[in-house]
């Protein structure tokens, strides 16, 4: 006998967007291993080429859910994206993921000029600051996926650290992904910053070299979500719940090595990524190459899916896209913070479900970031939850957001 | 003058849409290549309008135009700003979009993009009509393997053979080309196809 089923989808016939990026995995994962189907969901991956697609697909019902950048779903309800149609996440697809990867002639550059600003990790932008100062006339361009996203906001923090003014002294432009190599090879842009497996792209291909990971800037900050809009999460609860728990299971899965080796294998299928396997499998299983002429470095928690409670939807993570939004000047008026919040990142749509699975949930909506420079273990949650570190490598932006903490 | 920008992959459409929105009053249309430099590109020609297709990821540079005014002299917004909830879901649905410079006035874009959502809208209608034909063919060639393979081994007529795949696929409520690709390939299994 089977059990009674754990949730009753109201619609069972879905469209999940995704951008073909190594942190879709989640997706591709609950999708062959068939756990869309355990909860009784029918799910057609529809792969989409811009961050703008997904929004304005998801808004308009064309996607029921999809894969987006972290402060994507809080730009569509403060009304600064698109149409702002209101969205909400009650999962978070991954932490870290994305690195800044700079041309190789460019590095050159600020190895001669800076020698010593190569001698420890990670590294900082100071060697750039030195090049801009010395050439006042030449104007750096570098480049990021979408004006509300987490690369965005760590590439002006990873210049600020070193003095150098995002707005003033270089171009910023937004370029799809799948470009950012050739532009990089044609000298159109000297760096970018991106999620995965672009950089490696440019590294293997020897035409650039990966400066800074998000996971040296940020342990374990965030990185994309599971987006819906609010009015089909409200007429879809059980639906929704059931999405939940098949990524939950699927990210737990993918924790394993074996997990992410063979998720790897169908990422790089051609209905998926399309992009050859030894792009995709180096950085998912901790191997990151930063520069063809070196070995790759160990990085295990440069995509986390599950560990480290990397599936939660923390309102913390909000407030620090908030903050950014105002400092950046993307949002000009003053909103109710905790209104906004629980309207968008969804902790008891997770805890409904974790608890459901026997999985543990957080009791709080918020978690201390920068404080915690090791590993240690959240105990206001119903189980403990091991969790990983959360230093802030840059000093500037660690004191940003030291002041959202609790 | 007013200029709208096309920035779309299919060149065939882009002509065809331009030749339309030419024939408006005052209207200049200028075709772009999607590929390259879309911000070169936008800072050159200074558009009124930008109408680009859903399938270019050059979306998301637009999108940035908002945000960094620096680029031009006037934000850019989407369309959909300026527009109403039918317009901006038959634009998605159709596969355009369009982005537009801000104070725009509203009676001026809907026109275009009346034209513009008509012209990709027929060219969905023609591409799904080709696949369509395609696979009305592919099926006709199906049906006669599998009414030969009938003929052979049930010594039926031409017309016996179809009325039996017919019924087959009848029974098992698929299409008749279906029902014959099945039929060809359990028998070439057996090695009798």
């Amino acid at each position: 006998m089977n059990a009674a089923p754990l949730f009753r989808p109201e619609k069972t016939e879905l469209k999940i967007g995704f951008l073909p990026l190594t942190d879709c995995a989640v997706l591709v994962a609950a999708q062959e291993r068939g756990l869309f189907e355990k909860y009784g969901l029918e799910v057609s991956l529809e792969r989409e080429v811009s961050w703008a697609n997904i929004r304005d697909r998801v808004a308009f019902g064309s996607l029921d859910a999809a894969h987006m950048l972290a402060p994507m779903p809080l730009a569509a309800t403060l009304g600064i994206d698109g149409l702002g149609i209101p969205m909400q996440s009650a999962f978070s697809m991954g932490l870290n993921g994305s690195a800044i990867t700079l041309s190789n002639t460019l590095m050159d550059e600020l190895k001669t000029i800076c020698s010593d600003c190569f001698e420890s990790t990670p590294l900082k932008a100071t060697a750039l600051k030195k090049l801009i100062d010395a050439k006042p006339d030449r104007k750096l361009v570098f480049a990021h996926v979408f004006p509300y996203s987490q690369h965005h906001y760590l590439l002006n923090a990873w210049l600020e650290d070193a003095g150098i003014d995002p707005v003033n002294d270089v171009e910023l432009k937004v370029i799809p992904p799948p470009q950012m190599v050739a532009q990089l090879a044609s000298g159109e842009i000297d760096g970018y910053s991106s999620g995965e497996p672009w950089n490696q792209v440019a590294v293997q291909q020897g035409i650039g070299s990966v400066a800074i990971t998000s996971y040296e800037i940020w342990n374990n900050g965030p990185g994309k979500v599971l987006g819906v809009t609010q009015k089909w999460a409200a007429q879809n609860p059980q639906t929704h719940r059931a999405i939940v728990a098949a990524l939950l299971e699927a990210a737990q899965w993918l924790d394993h090595p074996h997990g992410r080796s063979q998720t790897a294998e169908w990422m790089s299928r051609e209905d998926y990524l399309n992009v050859p396997l030894e792009q995709i499998r180096g950085p998912l299983m901790g191997q990151y190459q930063f520069s063809l002429d070196e070995p790759a470095r160990t990085l295990p928690d440069f995509n986390c899916f599950y560990r480290h409670g990397a599936t939660i939807p923390w309102h913390s993570h909000g407030a620090f896209f908030l903050q950014q939004m105002s400092q950046g000047g993307q949002l000009k008026k003053s909103v109710d913070q905790q209104a906004v919040l629980d309207s968008v990142y969804k902790l008891d749509v997770y805890r409904d479900v974790a608890e459901k699975l026997g999985l543990p949930y957080p009791l709080d909506n918020h978690k201390a970031e920068t404080v915690n420079q090791s590993a240690w273990v959240l105990k206001r949650a119903s189980k403990p939850i091991a969790m990983g570190s959360s230093q802030i490598t840059l000093a500037r932006l660690s004191g940003q957001v030291s002041q959202l903490n609790p | 003058m007013f200029k709208v920008m096309l920035v779309d992959g299919n060149a065939e459409r882009s002509n065809s849409l331009k030749d339309e929105l030419s024939a408006m009053d005052a209207t200049d249309v200028i075709c772009v290549d999607s590929s390259k430099d879309l911000m070169g590109q936008v800072r050159q020609h200074a558009p009124d309008v930008i109408i680009i297709e859903m399938a270019s990821p050059d979306r998301d540079t637009l999108e940035s135009l908002r945000t960094v005014n620096r680029e031009t002299p006037k934000p850019v917004v989407f369309f959909a700003q300026h527009s109403d909830h039918e317009t901006t879901e038959a634009a998605i649905n159709a596969g355009v979009s369009a982005y537009i410079v801000d104070g725009l006035s509203a009676s001026r874009l809907s026109s275009i993009m009346d034209v513009a959502i008509a012209n990709f809208k027929a060219f969905q209608k023609l591409k799904i009509e080709l696949e369509d034909t395609k696979l009305r063919l592919q099926d006709r060639k199906d049906v006669d393997k599998a009414k030969g393979i009938l003929m052979q081994h049930r010594n039926l007529s031409e017309e016996e053979a179809y009325q039996l795949l017919r019924k087959m696929a009848m029974d098992r409520n698929m299409k008749i080309g279906d029902a014959s690709r099945n039929f060809v390939a359990a028998m070439s299994l057996l090695g009798d196809a």
